[in-house]
């Protein structure tokens, strides 16, 4: 950690259910608006959950322009939306140069796969021949990736992982650590995931979904929980050498400090929280950074009876009484975009000295021993945040962000 | 910067269950070509692929078919790298769990089990994933499932980057050793084949009807695959300590994207060049120290001359004295394994002194004017291998291998 260049956030774009761009992001959570209605996108009445966080009204054409969007399905279009809002808010404007040196990191879920399924359908249903090519066109999981990387010429590299719901938090770590050791000087990286009947079925068939009408069931770290309702969307953060960032005249958002990841897959609950909080501590450890100056958590509680109880345990363990906040809450599990948004919303927070609030209706659950943030925030003088992310196949990420304080010693 | 080493080795391709019988067979230039059972091609103008056919008792195979056979495939490739590094036991390995972790590759993961969930029940469409599906969703549960498997509880990364997705995940591996992440990653890829995939490559006109001909004058297209592979990669003096034995280094890593075009490469090579020469700067390696080049060589007619050019490139009046070959014209190409397939041909060429040849080759194309190990296997010193994967949107990578002394 010592030896490596810093990291910056020079530019960000969120294309979520609490609109289109970071600014009304970040204003609604700081907020606590809730993104979550009734699911519009499929036919939910064979189902018992009828509500989701879908994103509405994106303004497609105006940030994208007409041409090339026929064949853009919806998860590349969230993605391409909040790649080019990025870039423009990182300043990139038309500039080929800084675009070539930049790369692509993107994690996800399920990826293109509710467009693989469709054209499976297709196949199923149709002479082969009679489909045209273009009927292919986005049929590989990370199709929506390579076409961002080719719209706006990011030819350093272009990558989608994916880790279930800690997808994106390990991107964004994979980017913080492949610009710190180099050679690469800027990464765009972030998730994506769509809301598609696949991923509503997936959670459903899995247990994992809340049997709900209303958006009030998404309770993270709360009393009664017994599952979660999905969401959807995109968020790219132009990850940058500090210095980089500064000789083009740049204003941080916010600075990267620290990665650490585990698999708990196959442990028992006491190993998992044990090991969860050794990896949070060594976080701490490698960054230098004690406790108490973490201001608070961003934690990736969904609402999971067992995950949320897990990941309550590793917070008390490592920074017991820490003011805890769950976005989930707000904008529902986005999956393999999820850890994304949560570094939005701590970087919304670490700006306005205001830690976004988790809605007043999460009754605490006396076992999940976190303090919860209600409305309307908590005011924050802290200048670092914990990310959390835990998959309830047992990775477990977690990420430690800063304000960025120009002329900081390196940490 | 740490070293990382390949000490053990896993594959299961159309020519062989194991690593001996598959790299005897690309030796032997045999084929895996055989007619499609996997799902019927009435209707496709194309029939043949590499299929697995190990699988003789009809039920396994069949039950293998339905759910899960990415997971069952990719689990031979990680049991036998896993023997082959002598770490297949727990009690073997000097490392904590945690400090082991899981890269797998994939491009369409468990896809073949929604495929026949469909067959067997069309009105499917309408009512979405099955249960059993969805059971083995997402992605990443062939990753966690070794990692279960095998207690491998460190980092996990699952690379879905189309055809270059095997390097990928092969350099995720790198990189969480190379920064003190992990001291052992079990670094594979796996694909079955699709009728998704058949169906898309068929549409696109890129398969061809009988045999896979790379850098040939009449090439028409690649023949799809399946397999499997797997390496141990670990940190150098760990493995030294242990008294392993390393197959060779993994020098460096490059990565690059064309954004070129969606589906085809940018034609002058230049993104692929980028990559292969920022492969020989992260691992030290002088394009002359260069001894063996396992091509992408898909058979297209897009890639093999974009893939010449790029060589030449980088390697100027030297590529005309590089062996370069391409398994693909026996094994087909794997998709997501098909990189870590001709990762663990790279090291046997390194361990072996022989590099296996590139078979079907029968006129030579103006348009791709290299050495192309036509003859059948050479024999002849290899220390360092550059292992090439372009895919799909120009996404490119290429890992070097060198031998250690």
């Amino acid at each position: 950690v010592s030896d490596g260049r810093r990291v910056v956030v020079t530019g960000a774009g969120a294309v979520s259910p609490l609109g289109w761009n970071r600014h009304e992001f970040a204003a609604r959570v700081l907020l606590g608006t809730c993104g979550i209605s009734t699911i519009g996108g499929f036919d939910t009445a064979p189902y018992p959950c009828k509500v989701g966080a879908e994103v509405k009204e994106l303004p497609v054409e105006r940030i994208l322009g007409k041409r090339g969007l026929r064949y853009m399905n919806w998860g590349t279009r969230l993605l391409a939306c909040a790649a080019q809002l990025a870039l423009d808010d990182a300043g990139y404007g038309d500039s080929e140069v800084l675009c070539a040196e930049t790369g692509l990191l993107v994690g996800s879920e399920l990826g293109n796969f509710p467009q693989t399924t469709s054209y499976n359908f297709d196949i199923v249903n149709s002479a082969p021949r009679d489909l045209t090519p273009m009927a292919s066109y986005d049929v590989a999981l990370n199709s929506s990736v390579n076409y961002v990387s080719v719209k706006h010429r990011l030819l350093a590299l272009a990558r989608l992982c994916s880790q279930g719901t800690t997808s994106s938090t390990d991107a964004l770590g994979d980017a913080l650590e492949m610009i710190r050791r180099g050679p690469w000087p800027a990464i765009l990286a972030g998730g994506v995931e769509q809301l598609s009947l696949d991923l509503f079925l997936m959670y459903l068939h899995q247990g994992r979904l809340a049997p709900s009408e209303t958006p009030d069931r998404c309770v993270p770290f709360g009393r009664g929980r017994v599952g979660t309702i999905l969401g959807e969307g995109a968020a790219l953060l132009l990850l940058e050498e500090a210095e980089r960032a500064i000789r083009r005249g740049c204003a941080p958002l916010g600075e990267l400090l620290a990665y650490r990841e585990i698999f708990v897959g196959a442990d028992d609950d006491t190993t998992v929280v044990s090991r969860g909080a050794t990896c949070v501590q060594d976080l701490l450890d490698g960054a230098r950074v004690r406790p108490e100056e973490v201001g608070f958590v961003a934690a990736s509680a969904c609402s999971d009876p067992r995950g949320d109880w897990l990941e309550a345990g590793i917070l008390h363990a490592v920074l017991p009484g820490a003011p805890v906040s769950a976005l989930k809450s707000l904008i529902g599990e986005t999956a393999g975009a999820s850890g994304a948004f949560l570094l939005l919303a701590v970087l919304a927070s670490l700006e306005k000295g205001l830690v976004f609030p988790t809605p007043s209706h999460v009754d605490v659950d006396p076992d999940c021993r976190v303090r919860l943030v209600y409305p309307p925030g908590e005011a924050c003088t802290a200048r670092r945040a914990l990310i959390t992310s835990l998959d309830v196949a047992g990775h477990f990420s977690c990420l430690l962000v800063g304000a960025w304080e120009d002329g900081r010693d390196r940490i | 910067m740490r070293k990382v080493v390949v000490t053990g080795l896993g594959m299961m391709t159309s020519v062989g269950r194991s690593v001996r019988e598959s790299w005897e067979a690309m030796l032997g230039g045999q084929s895996g070509v055989s007619e499609v059972s996997a799902f019927d091609t009435t209707g496709y103008d194309v029939h043949v692929a590499c299929q697995v056919h190990f699988f003789t008792d009809a039920r396994t195979r069949a039950e293998h078919r339905r759910l899960e056979s990415a997971y069952v495939y990719a689990s031979m490739a990680a049991r036998e790298a896993l023997g082959d590094a002598g770490v297949l036991s727990r009690v073997s390995r000097p490392w904590a769990a945690d400090r082991c972790g899981v890269c797998f590759a994939t491009l369409m993961g468990e896809l073949t089990a929604f495929e026949a969930a469909l067959r067997r029940d069309v009105s499917r469409k309408d009512r979405g994933l099955p249960p059993e599906v969805a059971a083995v969703l997402p992605i990443q549960s062939i990753s966690v499932r070794l990692a279960r498997d095998h207690d491998l509880r460190g980092p996990q990364r699952t690379s879905v980057d189309a055809c270059s997705a095997g390097n990928h995940a092969i350099a995720a591996a790198v990189d969480l050793i190379q920064r003190g992440s992990a001291d052992l990653v079990l670094a594979g890829g796996v694909d079955t084949l699709t009728q998704t995939e058949f169906t898309h490559f068929h549409n696109v006109h890129a398969l061809s009807p009988d045999r896979c001909r790379p850098f040939d004058r009449n090439r028409k297209g690649l023949v799809l695959g399946e397999g499997a592979a797997a390496l141990i990669l670990e940190e150098e003096s760990g493995a030294r300590r242990r008294g392993a034995r390393i197959y060779a280094e993994v020098a460096g890593y490059g990565l690059s994207a064309d954004g070129y075009h969606m589906t085809a490469p940018e034609p002058q090579g230049a993104g692929a060049s980028r990559a292969m020469r920022d492969a020989l700067r992260h691992g030290g390696v002088t394009a002359d120290q260069v001894d063996y080049i396992s091509a992408h060589g898909t058979g297209t007619s897009l890639n093999d001359p974009m893939e010449t050019k790029a060589i030449r490139a980088v390697f100027g009046a030297r590529a005309d004295r590089i062996p370069v070959s391409s398994v693909k014209s026996m094994i087909g190409h794997c998709m997501g394994a098909a990189s870590v397939i001709e990762a663990v041909v790279s090291c046997l060429a390194i361990v072996d002194g022989r590099v296996p040849p590139t078979a079907n080759y029968e006129e030579p194309d103006p348009a791709c004017d290299l050495d192309y190990v036509t003859e059948g296997a050479r024999v002849l010193p290899v220390r360092v291998v550059m292992s090439n994967a372009f895919a799909f949107g120009g996404n490119n990578a290429i890992v070097i291998f060198r031998a250690l002394s």
